[in-house]
């Protein structure tokens, strides 16, 4: 039997891409057999669930910021613990935990996205470049990127934030643009520049490895130009490590802004930050005596279960992802 | 080719990638208003206030980018990093002051987090998905996700406030008082604690500051190790599918050997960069978890500093890591390719 | 086959099976084949790639890797010590055979050598794994000899009691602490000296039977250093440094140059002769078995198809198989002829003969009942029904 009619555009695509959708299979397949993998993906899916639902679960003062967690006029400095009116307790200066760890996850998605999002466009824009094209554009890259990595990360994070200025302006001929940065988006900013380095490296190297794979080589003497190889061949097959990277990226970006919100050097004090809130707590631990010694508990346990669980989930993610893409690169 | 040509030649590698951190340093304290710029140029501790215009019209702070990066490297090469507001002096005097307990507690943590992270690595992929692998597995990951600071609150709490065990800082009151006090006849041999103790046969002050390294240490130790037992189980992983392995067995070797001499010595060759990697950046973690612990060292200076906006001690000690850093790394480059003769020949 | 007096059974691979457990299902590798080895000859194993040729080698000496595991079969091993099936064997008795009686070599030598190791410590590790107890005997011998010429001082000499002393310490209990301790500290680490240069001497030795120029250079040299053509001479003499009754070559020319090629199939039909070994030689090149081999057994999805020598084969095939492939050898003048179809992935293998689908003289009970083999002649072996494969069991 012989078909006559011609094949419709869709059909065809979904032929084409046939294969990818069986490996796609094989990996939710595989992930599910692996518990760790299905908590992580049930962390990350509760964490998008409380972000979303934010404004239902604790509403906002109207009028006011959203992120600036309110505060009662004659507040109280000691933290209070648990109660009907403070369903988690209030850090100090009575800051109302419940609302914290609610919009704070909002807060903590938009780290995480942001700066991942970013750092991994343009990582992968100059990382794609200084592979394929190779030779001066690759060295100059390569000594680019040395020199930011020559550099613990938090470090010098640390001194991007406390560099850049929160005004600024910037003149364009006609008129002058002023830029105001809030501090957390100071912090991201920095996160940012101190992140795109390791995504140029990590395409690059795929890049060049994939660069050296014959059916590159093949489709260059078929004649296709340079930008529909690397568009079709080279980076479907080099982009698996950087889904990787990034999702793992993503708890880790989250981690290390809390630890410059820890340090005092992110947001402003009564900001919706995980990081924020238990920077205060250490005023209240040293209580030297026993009986005294988890009298603050709330402070502490509550901001770092959060932070830690939302790490945890996109760490297990990431894991996953490593697990299945490796016996995946292996059967080719 | 051989390993003294390989040195070399990294060697060449590593001072452009030195001159560009200062390059690095210099452009991120563009963004800053001269009159601050100017505490990164001071000689030695101002005596007046209005100091800081006549240090700006000596410098030509205003002036252009070029001839402000002469004079600055040419204070960097004497060895000057400015001065420190939050700390009250140099900047180069109190990082030679303070970096001895910082690297007291990179000196205790480094063995441990290597030693045992791949010793539990190789046990981990070996028995692959057996309960061992399983707890390693889960430990591990739970351990790289812990945020350092809270881990230490967490530590401090329970340790600390509700044992009474160990405690924060560096030494405890009666000790620094002995060691730093006005009469002291204690003489700081290396500025180690620990040792400097011994030396002086002051024996309780060697415990009282290894009792207050315990803390400190042990948060440093379980992160990193969580992240080297990842990085080895999958390396080990990697290596005992290798060809090499099933020739190895059928030479008749047993178990050990094989798991042992070929694939653990394959499979710690990425395992050796990162741990010098994270070795260097232990001064990362060091930030943190000093301040959460009140030690005395370089990381807790430098976040006092950085909420003080102060601004050459936050650039001094970042040009600091990134030379600490860049050293780390040619060392392990060196060792990678002691270990891998594959490597020598570029 | 003129010896048939003197030859004996060296090897017999009794049904076996063996079965892959894979994600994307079971593949049936092996699954009942019968093979036997006799004496002193050149067996080789022909078949396309995934035949199951190479696993069948590994399963001899327990070295299928996971996910493959062994699922039945004997594989007899018929040494002057009496008949044991290797299957059975523990791990520790395993490693006995390994490399002593029992040796492999491999395809692509470059990466089944250690490249952060040596060459000569790798040929080194067998020699010391199953050799050790008689060379440190000789060093011993070569010490007394040197405490009893009279030209070497008295400090000299005790130092030489004292290695002498550690020897004898290590021969009777190898895993004794004092030697162990020993060997760590570095001045008195030279002890082992000996031993190392007695080890050296004997690597040298081997690489020059192997024909290698220059053989003390190459025993320092890496790897990744040496030529594919020198790196598989190494690999055969790790193979052959204790003087095996069988070795296995699984492809061992396939990557190689042609010229090379031949000097590599010169050298292992040198080195038979000199060494004694039997051979199994794996390959998927008939012109390498007419050159090499006395009997040559045909493999095809997993069974063995027909297994005669090698003049039987090639004057007369039996099997449509063997002839398909015969047939296929490119010559000057005539057309390209191929087996029609391609060979069947291992986990939906055809029912009955597995070749039925691509044989031109296949017929309906082909496709429903798989033939046992049936000694048609002596010595030639046939697996199709052609030649009555599903009344007759198979004669051993």
């Amino acid at each position: 039997m012989i078909r006559m009619h011609k094949e419709s555009r869709f059909s065809e695509f979904r032929k084409r891409i046939a294969p990818q959708m069986q490996e796609i299979g094989f990996m939710l397949k595989r992930m599910s057999k692996s518990p760790l993998s299905v908590i992580g993906l049930a962390i990350v899916v509760f964490f998008v669930a409380v972000a979303a639902l934010a404004p239902v679960l604790a509403p906002p003062i109207p009028g006011k910021n959203p992120f600036m967690i309110p505060q009662p006029p004659a507040y109280v400095v000691e933290p209070q613990p648990p109660s009907a009116k403070y369903p988690f307790g209030t850090a100090e200066n009575e800051y109302d935990l419940y609302y914290g760890m609610i919009w704070g996850t909002i807060t903590a998605f938009r780290i995480g996205l942001t700066v991942v999002g970013i750092s991994l466009a343009v990582g992968l824009l100059f990382g794609v470049i200084a592979g394929y094209y190779g030779g001066v554009v690759d060295e100059i890259m390569m000594r680019f990127t040395d020199i930011i990595f020559a550099f613990p990360g938090l470090i010098l994070a640390m001194a991007l934030v406390i560099a850049i200025p929160p005004v600024s302006y910037v003149n364009l001929g006609f008129t002058i643009w002023q830029i105001n940065l809030g501090k957390l988006d100071i912090v991201m900013i920095s996160l940012v520049l101190v992140g795109w380095p390791g995504y140029t490296r990590l395409i690059r190297g795929e890049i060049m490895r994939v660069k050296t794979e014959d059916y590159v080589e093949a489709a260059k003497a078929v004649g296709c130009s340079d930008s529909r190889v690397i568009m079709r061949h080279v980076l479907p097959n080099a982009v698996y490590p950087l889904l990787i990277v990034a999702t793992l990226d993503i708890g880790a970006m989250v981690l290390v802004a809390a630890a410059l919100s820890f340090l005092g050097l992110g947001s402003e004090a009564g900001f919706a930050d995980w990081g924020r809130l238990i920077s205060t707590s250490r005023n209240w631990i040293y209580g030297g005596r026993a009986s005294e010694a988890f009298k603050y508990w709330y402070t502490f346990l509550i901001p770092g279960i959060f932070i830690f669980t939302f790490t945890l989930g996109w760490n297990l993610l990431g894991d996953a992802f490593r697990d299945i893409l490796d016996p995946m690169l292996r059967r080719r | 080719m051989g390993l003294r040509a390989f040195v070399i030649r990294r060697l060449l590698l590593v001072l452009p990638t030195l001159v560009g951190v200062t390059l690095l340093i210099f452009a991120v304290s563009q963004l800053i208003p001269p009159n601050q710029r100017a505490y990164l140029y001071m000689g030695e501790v101002p005596k007046r206030a209005d100091v800081i215009p006549e240090t700006i019209k000596k410098y030509h702070l205003n002036e252009s980018v070029l001839i402000q990066y002469r004079d600055w490297m040419q204070l960097i090469l004497q060895g000057n990093l400015g001065y420190s507001k939050s700390g009250v002096g140099m900047v180069s005097d109190i990082i030679r002051n303070k970096a001895p307990a910082t690297a007291e507690i990179v000196l205790f943590s480094a063995p441990i987090i290597i030693l045992v992270g791949i010793y539990l690595g190789v046990k981990s992929a070996v028995h692959r998905d057996k309960p061992l692998d399983h707890a390693t597995r889960t430990v591990s990951i739970i351990g790289y996700s812990l945020p350092s600071f809270w881990l230490g609150i967490l530590m401090l709490v329970f340790f600390f406030a509700y044992l009474g065990l160990f405690g924060v800082g560096r030494l405890s009151t009666a000790a620094t008082s002995y060691v730093y006090g006005i009469k002291s006849t204690f003489v700081q041999y290396t500025g180690f604690m620990t040792i400097d103790g011994i030396l002086n046969g002051q024996l309780w002050i060697t415990m009282d500051a290894l009792n207050h390294l315990v803390l400190p240490v042990a948060v440093i130790s379980v992160i990193n190790i969580a992240a080297i037992v990842r990085v080895m189980r999958s390396s080990m992983l990697e290596s005992l599918n290798k060809s090499y392995i099933i020739m190895a067995k059928s030479k008749g070797l047993d178990k050990n050997e094989v798991i042992n001499k070929h694939a653990r010595r394959n499979a710690l060759i990425p395992v050796i960069t990162l741990s010098g990697m994270m070795i260097a950046g232990m001064l990362n973690g060091l930030v943190i978890t000093e301040t959460v612990f009140a030690f005395n060292g370089l990381g807790n200076w430098a976040a006092q500093a950085a909420m003080l906006v102060d601004l050459p001690a936050v650039l001094g000690f970042a040009m600091f890591s990134g030379v600490i850093f860049v050293t780390a790394n040619f060392i392990v480059d060196v060792m990678y390719a002691y270990i891998d003769p594959r490597i020598r020949l570029g | 086959m003129q010896k048939q007096e003197q030859q004996q059974d060296l090897l017999e691979i009794n049904d076996l099976k063996v079965r892959f457990y894979t994600y994307e299902g079971v593949v049936k590798a092996i699954e009942g084949i019968h093979i036997d080895l006799q004496r002193g000859e050149t067996l080789g194993i022909v078949g396309e790639t995934g035949c199951g040729k190479s696993v069948t080698a590994l399963s001899v000496l327990s070295l299928v890797p996971p996910p493959g595991k062994i699922e039945s079969g004997q594989i007899v091993y018929k040494s002057e010590d009496g008949n044991i099936d290797l299957l059975s064997l523990k791990e520790r008795e395993l490693q006995d055979v390994r490399g002593e009686d029992i040796s492999m070599i491999f395809q692509e030598p470059r990466a089944y050598l250690n490249p952060v190791y040596t060459v000569g410590y790798q040929i080194t590790e067998a020699l010391l794994h199953h050799r050790s107890k008689q060379m440190v005997e000789m060093v011993i011998e070569g010490l007394d000899q040197d405490l009893q010429n009279g030209k070497k001082g008295a400090v000299k000499k005790s130092f030489l009691r004292f290695e002498k002393y550690m020897y004898k310490k290590w021969l009777k209990d190898p895993a004794s602490l004092t030697y162990a301790f020993f060997r760590k500290i570095p001045l008195f680490r030279r002890f082992r000296n000996r031993l190392k240069n007695e080890l050296r001497e004997k690597i040298v030795v081997i690489l020059k039977e192997m024909r290698i120029p220059d053989a003390e250079r190459v025993a320092e040299m890496y790897p990744h250093e040496l030529s594919g053509g020198m790196a598989q001479r190494v690999v055969i003499a790790t193979g052959l440094v204790c003087s095996p009754t069988l070795l296995i070559c699984d492809e061992p020319t396939t990557n190689l140059d042609v010229t090379v090629q031949a000097q590599i199939l010169h050298l292992i039909r040198e080195l038979k002769k000199e060494f004694g070994s039997s051979i199994a030689y794996i390959t998927h090149d008939m012109g390498v078995v007419a050159e090499l081999c006395d009997r040559v057994a045909v493999m095809y999805a997993g069974s063995v198809c027909e297994l005669a020598p090698v003049l039987e084969i090639f004057k007369t095939p039996l099997h449509p198989y063997t002839q398909g492939l015969l047939e296929s050898i490119p010559r000057p003048g005539c057309d390209f002829k191929s087996i029609v179809g391609s060979v069947p992935s291992g986990i939906n293998l055809p029912s009955g003969c597995r070749f039925h689908p691509r044989c031109g003289k296949a017929s309906d009970l082909c496709s429903r009942i798989k033939p046992h083999p049936v000694e048609v002649k002596k010595g030639h072996f046939v697996e199709c029904h052609i030649y009555g494969g599903s009344e007759n069991e198979y004669s051993a």
